[in-house]
């Protein structure tokens, strides 16, 4: 069995690790909101934002490189949405593009766009890479379901960070046992068992969750979930709080 | 005498493909008995275990201490039967192992300090303390063994059934599961293939093949029938053989090659 993690680095300990959970939800929260709502001519907002977050990813002592890798690894997402937007968007055309029968004109306000779209996305992920891996992903959950995001979505939040690895441990050992009884198969055969592999781990994966629905009966569950929390919001937290609130407001002000 | 803490009478399953698994199952347990539930594949254990909390009900009555298993009782029949599946995997459910085994005293709403209490308890009993705030998938399957039965023990239950509980384990978590079952004084109702397990932790044992129960008595009388075990797919425990020094190599070696001197 791999020990496989979601948040590698959720388990440093530093300023911001400390911190109570859902204090970490409701400021990055706040990071992401005053970046979407930051107007698109305010280039030095956004390198103080970009500053602010490289800040606490140095308090958070979480590898810069790592915070590159996953950052620009969700990025061709961004960008396969960005891409479209400087052809559709009308204004001066600087450019036209010109594909067989097609011409797509390139508009100023588009291109905008565009760079306003990237650069809030790339801002806006930071956040939530910061605060993935500066907070256990139990607690996340916990906290998320204390701030009263409705207990169903946050239960199958959970349940899927329980058996996403027992899923794909059952996938790795179908994986090799077909791999033990094949022979240089490939082309359509290997289609036929791997699609055969993937209707078997369906049905398996349904049973195992009727298992644990009976699993929950037998020890008392008959609907609501219930948990016990031990937190506390300390000075430390609300001192956290106000400071970053008075950093976002202090940028979103100097661009004005 | 007492009422038996477990009784069931006449108890029938047919899945919903038509698979006949309980074919009209009479028994009783007594209070403070340890019963082993031994039987081949597919005879019916997990299904007859999953009667004793009310999860599968069909035709036929099951009463523990006296209470009949219907919707409106299921809540404190569930308090009082703890079920252990076969598979940890199922059994644990929760992110960490501290909500996993609160689960079911938070189920019952206890005060927050007698969970925690329970809690600690349950998991000391079974030597897993210190994984109390660790992830249930970064633990080892000795591990999530072990904790699945704390699960239940910290909801305090009267009677304890397991279900294949040392399917897995290597000998020496298999020895420390014993010694905490023989120490714990709840009713258990154990499902196993684990025969010499039954020899050491079981006062009776009951054979349950197609769905019946074709035998129930003391251990080392049905465990020794070699007739009665062989003709339901199991076998007489090596333990209780009483040819067993005949399988000491040596001995073979001799009753095979008989001394030359006779043969010249």
């Amino acid at each position: 069995m791999r020990h496989a993690f979601l948040d590698e680095y959720s388990r440093l300990d530093s300023i911001l690790h400390r911190r109570d959970p859902r204090v970490k939800i409701g400021v990055f929260f706040a990071c992401i909101l005053f970046i979407v709502l930051t107007p698109p001519e305010q280039m030095r907002s956004f390198f103080l934002y970009f500053l602010l977050l490289s800040g606490l990813m140095a308090l958070s002592r979480i590898p810069a490189v790592f915070v590159l890798r996953k950052s620009l690894e969700l990025m061709p997402i961004v960008f396969c949405i960005a891409a479209f937007i400087p052809f559709y968007k009308p204004g001066v055309v600087i450019f036209t593009l010109n594909a067989g029968f097609i011409r797509l004109p390139l508009t100023h306000t588009g291109l905008m766009l565009m760079w306003n779209v990237i650069v809030k996305a790339y801002l806006s992920i930071l956040c939530s890479i910061l605060l993935v891996n500066t907070a256990d992903f139990v607690d996340l959950l916990k906290g998320f379901e204390r701030l009263r995001i409705p207990r169903l979505v946050v239960m199958i939040v959970s349940f899927m960070y329980r058996y996403l690895f027992v899923i794909e441990d059952e996938l790795e050992r179908m994986q090799v046992a077909r791999m033990s009884r094949s022979v240089r198969r490939s082309g359509w055969g290997l289609i036929k068992t791997l699609s055969n592999i993937v209707g078997v781990l369906f049905i398996r994966s349904y049973e195992k969750a009727e298992k644990v629905y009976l699993a929950m009966c037998c020890r008392g569950y008959t609907g609501p979930i219930r948990t016990l929390h031990a937190w506390r919001i300390t000075k430390n937290d609300i001192y956290f709080c106000a400071f970053m609130l008075i950093i976002l407001m202090t940028i979103r002000m100097s661009g004005v | 005498m007492e009422r038996p803490i477990v009784e069931l009478n006449n108890v029938r399953f047919t899945y919903p493909d038509g698979t006949p698994a309980l074919a009209g199952v009479d028994l009783c347990v007594a209070r403070g008995q340890t019963l082993g539930l031994i039987g081949p594949n597919g005879a019916g254990k997990s299904t007859l275990l999953l009667h004793l909390n009310g999860i599968l009900k069909q035709h036929g009555s099951v009463r523990i201490s006296g209470m009949e298993v219907v919707d409106r009782n299921l809540s404190s029949i569930r308090g009082k039967v703890g079920l252990v599946f076969q598979d940890p995997d199922a059994q644990l459910f929760m992110p960490t192992v501290f909500d996993d085994v609160a689960f079911g005293p938070v189920n019952m709403q206890l005060p927050k300090v007698a969970v925690q209490e329970a809690v600690v308890n349950a998991l000391e009993l079974v030597d897993m303390l210190p994984a109390m705030k660790r992830s249930s998938h970064h633990l080892s399957f000795g591990e999530k063994k072990r904790i699945s039965i704390a699960t239940v023990l910290s909801m305090n239950p009267e009677i304890l059934v397991l279900d294949e509980p040392t399917s897995n384990l290597d000998p020496k978590h298999r020895r420390g599961l014993i010694e905490l079952l023989k120490e714990l004084p709840v009713t258990k109702i154990i499902a196993t293939h684990d025969l010499e397990f039954v020899i050491e932790i079981c006062d009776c044992v009951a054979v349950l093949d197609r769905g019946k129960i074709i035998a129930q008595g003391d251990v080392v009388n049905i465990l020794s029938d070699k007739r009665l075990l062989e003709a339901h797919g199991l076998e007489v425990p090596h333990s209780l053989r009483k040819d067993a020094h005949r399988h000491i190599p040596g001995a073979i070696e001799k009753s095979l090659h008989p001394p030359l001197e006779r043969i010249q």
